[in-house]
C-alpha cells in the first residue's frame, strides 16, 4: 500500500473501534444461532436490527480483516505470489461484504 | 549493478541472529498470538459469511451449515473463534492503548499481555456459557 500508509492506519484503527461493540453483539447474539435450526435462526434474524447488525459486523469485519491480512502478506510474502494472495484477500473481503447486504435483504425483505 | 560481483545478491546476504536469540517475552507471545488470532478470526468470518447465506437461502443447505456448527468439530471451532474474538479485541484495546502513546513501559506491557491472556480466558469462558445457555 505505497503512499497510503496514513489512511491505512487511519481506517484500520476506526474500524477496530467500530468492531469493539459489534464482537460484542456477535459473541452474545450469534454464536448460539449457529447451530439452531432453521425456524429458530430466521426467528432470530426476523427480529429488530439482528440482521442489519449481522450485515454491519460482516462488512466493517471483512473491512478490518482486509488490511490486517494484507499486512501479514506484506511481511511474509513477495514476488508474483504475493500479488495472487493480494487478490484473493481483496476478493475474500468483498464476497463477505456482499454476502452480509444480501443475506441482510433476503432476511429483512424476502424472508 | 545486478552484474557487479562486489555487490551480493539479495537472497545471498547473511542473516543477523534473530529467531535463535530472542529470550521469550510476554509480550512478544501477545504480538504473535494477536496476528495467529487475527488470521483465525478472517477464517471465522468466513464461516459466518457461509452461515449468513445458508440462512438466506434456507433448505438443505441451511441444514448442512447448522448441522457441521452443531457437530464436535463445529463446536470445537465456535469455542475457539470465541476465545480468538475476545483475545483479539483485548488485545486490540491494548493497542489502542498504545496508539495515545501511553502503557509502552516495559513493565507496563508485560502486565497487559499477562491481562489480555487471562482476560481473553475468562472472556471466552463467560461467552461460551452464554452461548450454551440459550
Amino acid at each position: 500500500m505505497a503512499h497510503k500508509g496514513t489512511s491505512t492506519f487511519i481506517f484500520q484503527r476506526a474500524t477496530a473501534a467500530l468492531l469493539i461493540p459489534l464482537v460484542l453483539w456477535f459473541l452474545v447474539s450469534v454464536f448460539s444461532q449457529l447451530s439452531a435450526d432453521l425456524e429458530t435462526a430466521r426467528a432470530w434474524a426476523a427480529r429488530p436490527l439482528n440482521a442489519f447488525l449481522l450485515a454491519v459486523f460482516l462488512i466493517i469485519g471483512a473491512a478490518h480483516m482486509r488490511i490486517g491480512v494484507s499486512e501479514v502478506i506484506a511481511d511474509y510474502i513477495h514476488g508474483s505470489l504475493k500479488i495472487v494472495l493480494e487478490a484473493l484477500n481483496w476478493l475474500a473481503a468483498l464476497a463477505v461484504m456482499a454476502g452480509g447486504i444480501y443475506a441482510a435483504y433476503v432476511l429483512s425483505f424476502a424472508g | 549493478m545486478a552484474d557487479n560481483p562486489t555487490v551480493a545478491k539479495p537472497g545471498a546476504r547473511p542473516l543477523s541472529p534473530h529467531l535463535q536469540i530472542w529470550r521469550f517475552t510476554v509480550t512478544m507471545a501477545a504480538s504473535i498470538t494477536h496476528r495467529g488470532t487475527g488470521i483465525a478470526n478472517a477464517g471465522g468470518i468466513l464461516l459466518v459469511l457461509l452461515w449468513a447465506l445458508a440462512l438466506s437461502v434456507g433448505g438443505a443447505f441451511y441444514d448442512a451449515v447448522s448441522g457441521f456448527f452443531a457437530s464436535p468439530l463445529g463446536f470445537v471451532i465456535c469455542v475457539g473463534y470465541i476465545w480468538t474474538l475476545s483475545f483479539h479485541l483485548l488485545n486490540g484495546l491494548r493497542h489502542l492503548y498504545w496508539d495515545t502513546g501511553r502503557g509502552l513501559a516495559p513493565k507496563t506491557a508485560s502486565l497487559t499481555a499477562w491481562a489480555v491472556y487471562l482476560g481473553s480466558a475468562a472472556m471466552a469462558i463467560v461467552f461460551i456459557s452464554i452461548a450454551g445457555g440459550q
